[in-house]
This record gives structure tokens, C-alpha cells and sequence, in this order.
């Protein structure tokens, strides 16, 4: 192999100016003649084997043909230089034809063949993205482009062929490797033609060498920056080739070592993976597959096998690293050719099962959305009902799946599919029951719609199956209580979506539509407030889905004259004839000695650090304030001075606002030491201040036995900044556990809650309990269709708390009695009578389910049939009257 | 000054302006009966008292009677190194050199007349 020194090139580019030069002064052409010098140059090098051309030399050779600098001629006769007798190499020259088949047409019709069929996809992907795609596309160019411009004298093209042409042979090389398990199989299909595609690689590096000797006979090929092309552009290659192997392949490593060491032992893992992690592969490393879009992915699973292992360290390991629910991360696209073409679904490499879909790549949308909503003054009451349709662009059915984030206190009180058009309501039964019922239909590809309740105020919803390139459309009835902000004001906040397995496109806005009889606002300006002649008070508004998700949007409303005391018939059901007593009630609880705060040092709290900073900061007075900031390793605000002054708070949100708030945080090592340092006072509690926890980083066993053998003191509250689905509190007991239910933005809540915590103010709520006619005697009574709900949502929790399995009965047969979500009993809506029966479901009656109440007509024209009763009302005046008169 | 600006050699300047004169009928006679390469013309050429060349001055030639259509080319894989150009003569080549070379007979056989007094 010849190399060319940077100042041989600039001897070679004066000679060859100077051949021009005599050229023009001859008449001839001047490109011509200095391309028949440069090739006799070359002839001269390679005649004498020369392997490192440098500027004398060329200068030499110049002189020898009458062309050197100083203008003499060579005084070398020609007939003992060595161009004409240079010695054998020992290749001749190849012929077109192969470069053509094997370096031009196979590859191309194997990367047309493999993308429009995936007929190899399922053993070896040799076209895992569009990124692939195109470097099997640049084989082919590659030979085209050297076949035309082979003979070409200039040495910037001539470089360049020689680059992509190395460039070429090394992906080739790649290919070969990851073909390594076909070969075989390609061997016994060649003489069927179709053999020929799986060896495709092995002949197209056939042709990319033979391509290189055809360019080394047509001439020289220049160096880059002083270094062969041929090593230049293997090293290239393989960069591309291998590049996006690299990345999944020391993400899987490094969280494997985290594994190994304990995720809360591997800090510097943790680092890396935050850092420079690939976060598909380490999503599919979660959902317990292999990193995917690659190349060598059948290599991996062969090693791994073919089960699926268990991915909880891994799904943990998740959390730890992005703070982010296993459940709605989302592959980031990776141009997957296939996945693009709904041929497959992927998730990380492997098939998983259909209902453990990871979102992300998806082509699952939400087209539309309506938010409707009722909220009633004297009940203090609020009903919701959320239409959704979903569009599926794949050639896959999809099942929908997301969580609804309830105003606290609330339940999910209808679910309604649209089936062939048709409305069909939800049955209410057992969770177990309803479930199963789902995973049954889902299993036969039919239509169901499932909705659970996850705790703490968010059910799950899942429908199937969104019909390939079609939509699916359901409804979801929430009622929910007012909470008391002041004597006279009550608020609710709206319901939210979150933990999407589909996506939010643009065009798309929740429309929202808000109404009472009572005078509203909304703390957004998002919304806008209106009030129409019929009495109505309106709050609407379209809201992208983004801002729905960062602002909390709460609608206020006034209680004029609202009774403190009253009691409500049941209008949808009724238990013995009893009605539900709502009263206002105030308690003041008695001064905390100690507060311990933990905050939340997790990506959960990102989006409401200031808020929370800002409620830390409105605090003021009170008992001993601790304060601990959760995160990879406790931050401990040092008590200081053990008194409540203002710098105290103002430390604490200013610790809590410099949090990178990034990955997951040990919630529990805080929280335990959080408990210790509580305990060591009377009257004191633990106040948790925390987004979404979707994982779990160490065992909650020290601190639930805490909890469990002394839940009086000190008390754990927990404040939910942000809902969503909390590992921890679902693996502590229930009992010892107050959450806060939020009436307003983070900071006035957060504030209230210290201002409540250290009986400074009293706590206002609404209670509601049964009770006899008798009982009700002198008591206002009102109607209304959600309180004797509120009522039996609150009753099933407490029976469902209950760990007798009587109670358990107890409260699922009330929460179907009540046709209400529960975390005993869901819903769920099947295609046809015969699958309800089947589960021994009813679905339920439409007269027994809360409805919006349908607006009111005024001043418009009577309906037709309107025209007609009114018609025969006055026929029948007219008649009695004639008879009257008779 | 006459040391400064000697006269040229009348021989030498002579010689240099036939060889210029005669540079194109020798490669033109040269391809006559084979294509050749342009080291070949070179070496046949050296063999030719008074019209010995280098490649930097045949290369411009040969591109000239190129362009005047008298020669072709043609490019041929080479097993020692970079593809060899082939110079042939197209029958405009041949019409020409047989042309120039009756010319140059005449030519010889003028001067030798006029040194031998044939023509008186």
C-alpha cells in the first residue's frame, strides 16, 4: 500500500500544473495531458514498489520526463528507467460483472426484499431502523459510484472512493458476523435462488474487495490527512456499523453490576446510567427483555434464553435511575422500519405479552376529548364525565391504557363502550371478577373496557382492542365531593389523565365544560368563566394536554346559603329506607410538639419544587421543624436552634428548590429516620411531601413495623404533590396513615395543612353518615344523585380496611349496589349479553347511573312532539270544557 | 556584450526547429502499424538520432493530434499499476501521415537536388 506524504501531494499538484501550463502553450488539452502525467507518475511509483511517496521523488520523476521545477530534462535515458518493467502483481484487474451482481444488485434487492417482508426479521434483524437501512443502502451506492468514476484522475474523488469503498467492506464485515448463525441455512438455499439473500453479505464483501483492486489498478488512491483510506474508512465503518451497538451494550453492563452490588451500593452505576444510560435498553431491561434495534440482538437472546427472567431489580433499578413509572414510559422512537410498518410489536426484542405493552414507538393517539362536569352547591358534590376516542394508525389491534387521576375522594361511578356504535354500560362486580372478565375477552381479541381503582385516588382504565387504523371510544363517570375551602367556598379539582400508553397529538385538546347553578371560577386562566341567562354559571375551556398536566386546576364555588346540616334522599338507591346525613364539621386538633418534613428529592416532585418551596416558605410558628430531603443519599436539615423561626423554613425550601430532582429517590430510609426522630417527642408527626412513587427502592420492613406496632404517635400524613401510583404507601399498612386530600395549588395547601397540623386553624369537613327518617326529622332534606355515593365510596373503604373476609362481602356488595370502582370491586364493559353472563355479570341499568343533566331549553321552538302533546292537551281542555257547557 | 549574448549554435538551432517540425509525422509513423503507449513512443523515439523526447513533452503532442482527430485513445487495466493509455491512428491519422511523409520525401529529395545541382 502507497503513501502519499502531504508535501509529495503538493509536488504532485505543482508538476501537474506545470504539464497544464505546457499543455495550453501547445494547443492541447490541458486536463488530458496532466491526467497521462499523473498516471505515468503513478506508473513510475509503482513500477519501483515505491511504498512512500515523498516530494523528492516526485520531483524526481519529474525531471525524468522533462517536467521538473527547474525546467531541465531528465539526463536519464529512458530506456533504463523501470516503468516498463515493472514487476507482477499478482492480480489481474476483476471483471464489472461481479461488482455488479454481488456489490450492487444483491444488496439492493436484499434491503428492498428484507424491508418490504421481514422475512428475516424474526431470526436475525438485519434492518432493525431507518439508521441500518441506510448503511446497507450505502454498499450498493458505493460500487455504483466506483464503477463510473474508477478511472477518474481526480484525487479528492479518487480519495473519496477509496474511503466509502473501505467504509463498504468493513459494514459487510458486520453483516458477515451477525450472519454467522445463517449460514448454513443460506448455503443449502442457494440453489433455490433464495440462498443467495441470506449470503448476501458474504458476496457484497466479496464485491468490496474485488471493487478495491479494480480502483488500485486504475491508479493511486490518494490519502486523508496523511492516512490511507483503506484504514480510514474501515475504522469508519465499523464506527457506524458497530456505534449504536455500543451504548445498549455498557447500559445492560453497567445496570447489571448495579444489580449485582444492590442499586442503593452502586452510586457511580447509578451516576453513568443517568448520565449517558440508553434509556430504551434499559426500559426493555425493565419489562425483563433484551435492548433491541440491533444488529446482534439474536446473539443476545440466544445467550440469555428464551424465558422471560424476572425483571422487579431491574424495574426498581428503573425508578431509581429516571424516577419515572415502569407503566407509562414510553420508548423513544428508534426509526424501527418494521414498527413504523405495524408489522411487529416490539418491546426491547421480544414479544411480551399484549396486556404488558410498554407505550412509546406507539402509533395509539387520543382523537378526542370531552370533559363535562356538574358540581352542586347544596350537596357539595361533583360529577364528571370524561368521553375519550382513540385512534389506532397501526396494522395491530391496541389496547388503550391510562390512569385517571380523581379529585380526592373520589370514584368512578359509570363506564360506558362504544360498541358498533352503541352505548354499552359497564357491570359493576368484584375486582377479581372484573378482571378476570377483561383478561378473558382481551385474550379473545374482543371488546372490553376495565376499570380498577389503584388507591389514593387514581384508577386504572384499559380498553381493547382499539381496532387497527380505526378508534375506539368510552366514557367515564366520576363523582367526587366538594372539599370546604372557606364556610362559604368549596372546591374540587379537576380530573387528569396520566401514565398514557398513547399520545397527545396537537390537533388534540381536552374540551372542557363546567357547570352549576352556583357561582364558579377556576384558579386557571386556561379557563374561562361565563354565565348564560338560564341561571347557569359555566367555566370551559380547550386544554392541551401538557398544560392540563402541569397546572392544578381547581374550580371554586360559593355555598350561598347552603345548609350546614341537611340530609339527602338516595335517588339512585336506598338501604332501608335511610337517607344520607352531610354536615359540616370542624375539628382542631391539638398542638404538634414536633414536625418532622420529608420531601420528595425525586424526578416526581420536579414540576412542583418552587410550589413546594413556596408552601415551606408561607409556614410559619409551630412546633420543632426537621426536615429531610429524600434522594440517593438523605440531605438532613441540621436542626439548629430546635425553633420555629422563619430561617427554618426558608433553609428547607431553599434546600428543597436547589434539588436536581432527578431519577428516583429512597423515600423509605428517609421516612424511617424521618419516624425516629418524630418518636422522640410526644405529639408529633411525620409529614410526607412526595410526587408519584412508582418504585421501591429498599424494603419498607423497618418502617412498617414501626408503623404497624406504634401507629398513635407519631402520626404519618403523607401530601401528594403530584397523583400517581405510590409503591410505598401500598406496601405500609393503611391504619396510621392520614393523606391529605387536595383542595387547592401545592403552597396554599401546603401552608393550610401547617397552619391545621398546629391547631391554628381548625380543619373544616364534610361528614356524611346514615341515618333513619326518624332521625332525619327537622333536618333540611335535598336531592341528590352523588351524595348517597360519596357516602357508600367512603363506607366500602372502611369495610375494604376491614381485614374480615364478611366486610370484604360487605363492601363489594355495596360498591355494586352503588355501582362504584373501588379497591374491592371494579368495572367493566363487555361486547355482548352473553360474555356478562358468562362472568355472571349484569351490566348496569342506565336509570341507576349518575348522568349530566341535560341543558335547558330556552326560548327555542317546541320539538315536534312537543307540537303534539300540546295538541292534544288542548283538545282535551276543549272537550271537557264543551262538555261542561252541555 | 557579445560574451553576454552569444550567438546560438547555427547547427543546434537548426536541429531544434526540424525536430519541432518533425516531432508529429514521427509519432504519427510511429502508431503507422500498432497502437503503442506513450513510454513506448518514447523509448521508439530514442532510437532516432535528434528526436529523442520526455513524457512532458509527448503528452502535450499527443493530446494536440487528439484533438486534430488524428489519434485515438483508449484506456486498458494495466497488471503493473494504474490503466495504460493506448494511442492509435484514426484513418484521418493515416491520410495525414501518408500526406506528411510524401511531403517530407519531396522535401529530402528537393535539398539533395539542389546540393547535387540536379536541377540545372
Amino acid at each position: 500500500m502507497t503513501e502519499w506524504t502531504p508535501s509529495a501531494d503538493q509536488a504532485l499538484d505543482a508538476l501537474l500544473e506545470r504539464a497544464r501550463a505546457r499543455a495550453r502553450a501547445n494547443g492541447a488539452d490541458p486536463d488530458e495531458v496532466a491526467d497521462d502525467v499523473r498516471r505515468h507518475v503513478e506508473a513510475e511509483l509503482s513500477a519501483r514498489d515505491v511504498r512512500l511517496v515523498t516530494a523528492e521523488r516526485i520531483e524526481m520523476v519529474a525531471a525524468e520526463i522533462g517536467l521538473g521545477a527547474d525546467g531541465k530534462e531528465s539526463t536519464i535515458p529512458p530506456t533504463i528507467r523501470t516503468v516498463d518493467h515493472p514487476p507482477k502483481r499478482p492480480l489481474n484487474p476483476p471483471s464489472p460483472v461481479w461488482i455488479v451482481l454481488f456489490g450492487l444488485v444483491l444488496p439492493s434487492a436484499a434491503l428492498f426484499i428484507e424491508v418490504a417482508s421481514a422475512a428475516l426479521s424474526e431470526a436475525i434483524d438485519p434492518v432493525p431502523s431507518l439508521y441500518y437501512a441506510g448503511l446497507i443502502a450505502l454498499v450498493p451506492l458505493t460500487s455504483l459510484l466506483c464503477l463510473l468514476k474508477e478511472e477518474s484522475s481526480s484525487r479528492p474523488l479518487r480519495a473519496l472512493l477509496g474511503l466509502l469503498n473501505a467504509m463498504s467492506f468493513s459494514i459487510c464485515l458486520v453483516y458477515c458476523i451477525a450472519f454467522i448463525p445463517m449460514v448454513l441455512l443460506g448455503l443449502i438455499l442457494m440453489p433455490f435462488g433464495i440462498g443467495f439473500l441470506v449470503m448476501s453479505p458474504w458476496l457484497a464483501l466479496l464485491a468490496a474487495a474485488l471493487t478495491r483492486i479494480r480502483l488500485w489498478a486504475a491508479g493511486t488512491l490518494p490519502s486523508i490527512l496523511g492516512l490511507p483510506t483503506a484504514a480510514l474508512g474501515c475504522a469508519a465503518g465499523l464506527a457506524l456499523a458497530l456505534g449504536p451497538e455500543v451504548n445498549p451494550l455498557l447500559t445492560e453492563l453497567v445496570a447489571q453490576s448495579a444489580i449485582r452490588n444492590g442499586i442503593t451500593e452502586a452510586p457511580t452505576q447509578i451516576a453513568y446510567l443517568r448520565r449517558f444510560g440508553d434509556r430504551n435498553a434499559l426500559l426493555a431491561l425493565a419489562h425483563g427483555a433484551q435492548p433491541d434495534s440491533s444488529l446482534f440482538s439474536h446473539y443476545r437472546s440466544r445467550a440469555a434464553g428464551t424465558e422471560a427472567r424476572s425483571s422487579e431489580p431491574m424495574a426498581n433499578l428503573w425508578f431509581l435511575v429516571t424516577g419515572e413509572s415502569l407503566a407509562g414510559a414510553s420508548f423513544t422512537a428508534t426509526g424501527d422500519l418494521q414498527e413504523r410498518l405495524g408489522r411487529r410489536r416490539r418491546a426491547g426484542g421480544r414479544r411480551l405479552p399484549l396486556l404488558s405493552q410498554p407505550a412509546g414507538d406507539t402509533p395509539l393517539t387520543l382523537a378526542a376529548s370531552r370533559l363535562d362536569g356538574r358540581l352542586e352547591g347544596d350537596a357539595a358534590a361533583a360529577y364528571f364525565e370524561w368521553t375519550l376516542t382513540f385512534e389506532n394508525s397501526s396494522r395491530e389491534q391496541k389496547e388503550a391504557r391510562f390512569e385517571l387521576l380523581l379529585p380526592a375522594g373520589g370514584a368512578v361511578s359509570r363506564a360506558t363502550l362504544w360498541v358498533n356504535g352503541k352505548e354499552q354500560e359497564a357491570a359493576f362486580g368484584s375486582r377479581e371478577r372484573t378482571t378476570a372478565a377483561y383478561a378473558s375477552v382481551v385474550s379473545r381479541r374482543r371488546d372490553p373496557l376495565l376499570v380498577t381503582s389503584l388507591g389514593g385516588d387514581r384508577a386504572q382504565v384499559r380498553c381493547f382492542p382499539v381496532p387497527p387504523a380505526g378508534q375506539m371510544k368510552i366514557r367515564l363517570g366520576v363523582s367526587a365531593p366538594l372539599r370546604l375551602a372557606e364556610s362559604d367556598e368549596a372546591a374540587v379539582r379537576v380530573p387528569r389523565i396520566a401514565d398514557t400508553n398513547f399520545e397527545f397529538p396537537s390537533s388534540t385538546q381536552h374540551e372542557i365544560w363546567l357547570e352549576s347553578m352556583e357561582p364558579i371560577t377556576a384558579s386557571s386562566t386556561l379557563l374561562s368563566v361565563s354565565k348564560p341567562t338560564d341561571g347557569r354559571s359555566l367555566v370551559r375551556g380547550s386544554v392541551a394536554q401538557g398544560a392540563l398536566d402541569e397546572q392544578e386546576i381547581v374550580i371554586r364555588l360559593r355555598r350561598n346559603g347552603a345548609p350546614a346540616d341537611a340530609c339527602f334522599e338516595d335517588s339512585t338507591t336506598s338501604i332501608d329506607g335511610s337517607l344520607v346525613r352531610q354536615r359540616v364539621e370542624s375539628i382542631t386538633f391539638p398542638a404538634l410538639r414536633r414536625l418532622v418534613v420529608v420531601a420528595d428529592g425525586s424526578r416526581g416532585l420536579a414540576k412542583r419544587k418552587h410550589a413546594v418551596a413556596d408552601g415551606l416558605r408561607r409556614m410559619e410558628g409551630g412546633p420543632d421543624f426537621l426536615f429531610i430531603l429524600s434522594g440517593d443519599t438523605p440531605v438532613n436539615l441540621e436542626p439548629g436552634p430546635l425553633s420555629p423561626i422563619p430561617e427554618q423554613f426558608a433553609r428547607a425550601a431553599d434546600l428543597v428548590e436547589s434539588s436536581a430532582c432527578r431519577g428516583g429517590a429512597d423515600a423509605v430510609t428517609a421516612l424511617t429516620h424521618a419516624w425516629d426522630l418524630a418518636a422522640q417527642s410526644e405529639a408529633s408527626a411525620v409529614l410526607w411531601i412526595h410526587g408519584p412513587q412508582p418504585g421501591v427502592i429498599r424494603p419498607v420492613d423497618a418502617l412498617r413495623q414501626r408503623l404497624e406496632r406504634q401507629p398513635s404517635n407519631p402520626r404519618m400524613i403523607t401530601f401528594a404533590v403530584e397523583e400517581g401510583r405510590n409503591v410505598v404507601l401500598e406496601q405500609l399498612p393503611q391504619r396510621g396513615i392520614s393523606r391529605i386530600g387536595r383542595t387547592e395549588g401545592t403552597a396554599a395547601d401546603l401552608a393550610r395543612l401547617h397552619r391545621i397540623l398546629t391547631g391554628r386553624e381548625p380543619y373544616v369537613y364534610l361528614s356524611r353518615s346514615r341515618i333513619s327518617p326518624t332521625e332525619a326529622a327537622g333536618l333540611p332534606r335535598l336531592a341528590s344523585a352523588h351524595v348517597g355515593r360519596l357516602w357508600a365510596a367512603e363506607e366500602i373503604e372502611r369495610l375494604a380496611s376491614n381485614i374480615t373476609e364478611e366486610a370484604r362481602q360487605t363492601a363489594i356488595g355495596l360498591a355494586m349496589r352503588y355501582k362504584l370502582v373501588s379497591s374491592v370491586s371494579g368495572a367493566v364493559a363487555l361486547e355482548s349479553e352473553a360474555q356478562f353472563k358468562q362472568f355472571q355479570l349484569q351490566p348496569a341499568d342506565v336509570s341507576q347511573l349518575p348522568q349530566m343533566p341535560a341543558a335547558p331549553m330556552i326560548g327555542g321552538a317546541p320539538e315536534p312532539e312537543e307540537w303534539a302533546l300540546l295538541a292534544v292537551a288542548l283538545a282535551a281542555l276543549a272537550y271537557f270544557w264543551l262538555r261542561r257547557r252541555t | 556584450m557579445s560574451a553576454a549574448n552569444p550567438l546560438p549554435d547555427p547547427f543546434e538551432s537548426w536541429t531544434v526547429q526540424m525536430r519541432k517540425g518533425l516531432l508529429d509525422l514521427a509519432v504519427l509513423n510511429a502508431l503507422m502499424e500498432s497502437e503503442r503507449y506513450g513510454y513506448e513512443l518514447v523509448k521508439n523515439l530514442v532510437h532516432v538520432p535528434g528526436l529523442t523526447v520526455t513524457e512532458g513533452t509527448l503528452y502535450p503532442l499527443l493530446s494536440r493530434l487528439r484533438l486534430q482527430g488524428l489519434v485515438k485513445t483508449r484506456l486498458e487495466p494495466s497488471e503493473s499499476g494504474p490503466a495504460r493509455k493506448y494511442y492509435s491512428l484514426t484513418s484521418e491519422g493515416h491520410r495525414a501521415a501518408k500526406l506528411m511523409n510524401e511531403h517530407l520525401e519531396e522535401l529530402v529529395k528537393g535539398c539533395r537536388s539542389l546540393r547535387n545541382g540536379d536541377q540545372q
